[in-house]
């Protein structure tokens, strides 16, 4: 955790060397659109990032991209977080199935309920279906990798 | 070493300005963005490299260039910028606050700097100002447009503001199926003559050259050649794929050549996949004509390597408006320009 607070509403020149200098482990920011570059330039630093996806509205579209690139990115980079809980998330519980099925929740025909597990459901946009879709396949990803490989510099 | 454009404006309308075909037919706005400089930055680590120059238009005028050279270094990268240096001064005051100086960081400037006697004054001062804060980073650098150039002025800031020892020296190249002002061929000559004229003054100055893409060999006599190896780097005549990224992720082997089948980085896999590409076009090039003279074929020198022969973008202007009588691949180029 940060020693003590980094001002990241400054410019990057600004606080790229503070954090490095406070050889900061983890960074965490709310999941508003101009913190998603934020959180991408800092991942890339080899500094972990904590996305609160509570706080504001969210661009899923962008969350999205930010996921591709901790998936998939060329180069070895710090995690961040919530995606790698999400992709290491286990199979839905029986109560969420009855939700689901018995019930016939709203969510019963998206294809990305098996990542979101209709938490979302309040927030739900076709963008939003996007993202856990991405989820569903960074998982399959995974699976396939040897090791499960996740992208630690 | 790629070039990653920074953006595409610039402070200055140089005469013989070999970006402005490729400035004039792209979005003069386009930026490049965090999550594109992390691509490429990525791209680049995965391929072994750790070099990037960062080029215009003017890439200091891009609003997070010191952020972004700040990162750059922070991931182990050694960084060289293009720069015309004629930035406004509060912008050079902004720069100097960010950067550092420290001459063992591997952050340096090529200054590309054009005689003051064809610029206005204004400019002049906003180039001397740069060079006062950042001179012990900056190198000089030259683009040789017209035979009756003048390089004393060179010696001048190179002493008063403690520039580094070494010219990189340009031939401004044409560009194909448009107008820039350039060398012609039959002009080339008569340029290396006046080059040489100024061979004292380098040797006094401990000014080295190093010469860019495009020199001839034979541009200069056995005799020149000598007095050249004394005041050079190591002697090159090459003309091979620069590698310019634009702010949009297009790759072109370089400037002149910008309209020649641009491909995006995303279609390459790696750094080596793309140098092969943009060799491979520029073999096809030079599979047509060796060279920018008709002797070039027959050469010695280019059959050795010693010597590419000149310019591909010389080549292509002189194919340009010949009948289709090339290789195919070679005629699809020539239509796009």
């Amino acid at each position: 955790m940060l020693a003590k607070p980094v001002d990241l509403f400054c410019r990057p020149a600004e606080w790229i060397p503070q954090l490095m200098n406070l050889q900061a482990e983890t960074v965490s920011l709310p999941a508003t659109e101009e913190n998603l570059t934020k959180a991408r330039i800092v991942a890339s630093l080899g500094v972990r990032v904590t996305l609160d996806l509570s706080l504001g509205t969210i661009d899923w579209e962008a969350l999205r991209e930010l996921l591709v690139y901790a998936v998939y990115g060329r180069c070895s980079h710090a995690i961040i977080e919530p995606f790698e809980t999400m992709i290491e998330q286990p199979p839905p519980q029986q109560e969420a199935l009855n939700e689901r099925f018995i019930n016939r929740d709203s969510c019963i025909n998206c294809p990305g309920w098996r990542a979101c597990y209709g938490e979302w459901k309040e927030q739900c946009t076709s963008q939003c279906r996007d993202f856990f879709t991405e989820i569903i396949d960074a998982r399959l990803y995974r699976q396939k990798q040897p090791g499960g490989a996740v992208c630690r510099p | 070493m790629a070039n990653l454009l920074l953006t595409r404006r610039c402070v200055r309308t140089c005469p013989y300005c070999f970006a402005r075909d490729h400035m004039s037919t792209n979005d003069l706005h386009a930026e490049v963005s965090w999550e594109d400089l992390i691509y490429v930055v990525d791209f680049f680590e995965s391929s072994g490299e750790k070099r990037l120059s960062l080029l215009g238009g003017e890439p200091l005028l891009h609003r997070h260039f010191p952020d972004m050279v700040l990162y750059l270094l922070q991931r182990g990268f050694q960084v060289t910028v293009f720069t015309s240096a004629a930035i406004p001064q509060e912008l050079t005051d902004s720069l100097r606050h960010f950067l550092p100086t420290d001459p063992e960081i591997p952050l340096d400037f090529v200054c590309n700097l054009n005689e003051p006697t064809l610029s206005p004054k204004k400019e002049n001062e906003c180039v001397e100002y740069f060079l006062e804060q950042f001179g012990t980073k900056c190198g000089p650098g030259f683009n040789i447009y017209r035979p009756d150039f003048d390089l004393t002025f060179l010696f001048d800031l190179v002493n008063r503001y403690g520039l580094k020892r070494h010219l990189r020296l340009g031939l401004a190249a044409p560009i194909p199926g448009a107008d820039n002002q350039c060398l012609s061929i039959s002009s080339i000559r008569p340029a290396m003559k006046r080059l040489l004229s100024f061979s004292e003054d380098f040797a006094r100055n401990r000014l080295q050259i190093g010469l860019d893409c495009g020199f001839t060999l034979c541009s200069f006599t056995d005799e020149e050649l000598g007095k050249l190896f004394k005041i050079s780097s190591p002697l090159n005549f090459g003309c091979g794929p620069a590698i310019d990224i634009g702010p949009d992720m297009m790759v072109w082997s370089c400037f002149p050549l910008s309209r020649l089948a641009p491909r995006s980085l995303y279609e390459f896999s790696s750094l080596e996949e793309l140098l092969d590409h943009f060799r491979s076009q520029m073999n096809d090039i030079r599979a047509e004509a060796g060279g920018i003279h008709y002797e070039c074929d027959e050469c010695q020198q280019r059959e050795i390597k010693r010597c590419e022969g000149g310019c591909a973008a010389h080549i292509l202007k002189a194919m340009k408006d010949e009948p289709f009588i090339r290789l195919p691949e070679i005629n699809k180029c020539l239509q796009n320009l």
